[in-house]
């Protein structure tokens, strides 16, 4: 079994581990570096549960192989939050009732914020396009886009 | 069974070694295609050669003959990139409609060409834009248009140690319209139950060039031939008609999940002609 050593940043901490080449980035996150938030629900991309920012940007960290994230910056759903405050977004899902079983939140609220990052102010259109890449089995969707609408409001100093 | 050996080199020379020596290595770009499909098969063993870290193959750049963009362009970057979206806006938009926003940060328009799936998105603007992929080996480079570039589902012209490099997209004439159409069951996350993209070359209301690719409809995207009579026709509902029925006739769609054979021969019909109208507006 071939392994290779991995050195990248997760939220913020360098981090160099011996992987398995067959591993994949949300494997490595769960069982090497204990980082549960990161969720994997189908295993093929489909449901963006395991959804990670990877140098800035949204993969479903579950069709990234591990040794693919070399060098880079991973923000997962615990880097979010500074010491003593969670991310807007995550404060918006919970003010909003935008979590029921939980499972897809993690996903949802690392899709939201780079939605956020792309469109500060974004038309009902941009969520959806924004969100299209996450499954919710719960909610309906609906009060999670009141949730996206709320953190982009307060984000902006409105709410 | 789930060894992988990984080679990420930053030199294509390496590259194009690596795969000269390693005849079964498989070429990895975003993965999308690839891992989902490793997983679904249990996980066989595998040699990877990924091509995401040699040096220009993500690039975008404006040439005299036209524009490159590499193989290991993200769906992505293809979407946003201000000159796809001012000169090939339909390749902009069908990159936007790949997969999810996750997948269009990791996926590739090269990935999305050599996975040759007769649904892939990009495929239908890059032939009727006339786009030529640009393959490279240890014995050199060639270029084979896109319209010619696939010979089964999952199969292309591409030969043992070839790589594809990028593809070159030659600047579209003055008066060219394209036009673009997805139709599927759902916005996201979905592949098209039939693609279709035109682009049609108008002078003084009358056609000069059309061209017609579908998607989702045969075993590899298809090439609607026979087009060149409607050179000088005028550029009107009745062209978009006839065109579009000798397009509905050149698709051999399979029933399956997405649509019956004949559902999607209808809409073929359908797109072909409501894209060719406002192609000829």
């Amino acid at each position: 079994m071939e392994v290779k050593e991995l050195n990248f940043v997760v939220n913020g901490k360098p981090y160099k581990v011996d992987v398995r080449t067959n591993w994949t980035l949300a494997q490595v996150l769960r069982e090497k570096l204990g980082l549960l938030g990161t969720k994997v629900g189908c295993g093929e991309g489909e449901c963006g549960a395991c959804t990670v920012l990877m140098n800035g940007e949204t993969v479903t960290s579950c069709l990234v192989l591990a040794v693919q994230a070399e060098g880079s910056e991973i923000t997962t759903i615990e880097g979010l939050a500074s010491a003593d405050k969670l991310h807007p977004v995550q404060q918006a899902f919970i003010d909003a009732g935008a979590i029921q079983c939980g499972y897809c939140t993690p996903g949802m609220v690392m899709s939201a914020v780079a939605l956020l990052n792309r469109y500060p102010d974004p038309t009902d259109e941009q969520i959806r396009y924004g969100l299209n890449g996450n499954l919710c089995r719960c909610t309906g969707y609906q009060k999670i886009f009141e949730a996206v609408r709320l953190a982009s409001k307060r984000m902006r100093g409105e709410a | 069974m789930f060894n992988i050996s990984y080679f990420a080199p930053a030199k294509l020379s390496e590259a194009l070694e690596y795969l000269y020596e390693h005849k079964e290595a498989k070429v990895l770009a975003g993965g999308t295609d690839l891992i989902a499909k490793w997983k679904k098969i249990g996980h066989p063993d595998m040699e990877l050669l990924d091509i995401r870290n040699i040096e220009n193959f993500a690039e975008i750049s404006e040439g005299k003959d036209g524009l490159f963009i590499g193989a290991g362009a993200k769906m992505a970057a293809v979407q946003y990139n201000s000159a796809v979206n001012e000169k090939f806006p339909i390749l902009a938009w069908a990159a936007s409609v790949v997969g999810s926003v996750q997948v269009r940060n990791l996926a590739t328009i090269g990935g999305n060409i050599c996975n040759a799936a007769p649904s892939a998105d990009t495929v239908t603007p890059l032939i009727v834009y006339g786009a030529e992929a640009v393959i490279v080996s240890k014995k050199g480079e060639r270029r084979c248009l896109v319209k010619d570039f696939f010979t089964g589902p999952g199969k292309t012209v591409l030969q043992s140690g070839e790589l594809l490099k990028g593809f070159v997209l030659p600047y579209p004439e003055k008066g060219s319209k394209a036009a673009f159409s997805k139709h599927g069951r759902r916005i996201g996350m979905d592949l098209a139950t039939v693609g279709v993209a035109v682009n049609a070359c108008v002078d003084g209301g009358k056609i000069k060039d059309v061209k017609v690719a579908l998607g989702a409809v045969g075993p590899t995207p298809i090439y609607v031939t026979g087009l060149e009579k409607f050179a000088g026709a005028m550029a009107n509902e009745a062209a978009a008609e006839e065109i579009a029925a000798l397009a509905e006739k050149q698709a051999k769609p399979i029933t399956d999940v997405r649509g019956t054979e004949e559902y999607r021969k209808d809409m073929v019909y359908e797109n072909v002609r409501k894209c060719l109208k406002k192609a000829f507006a």
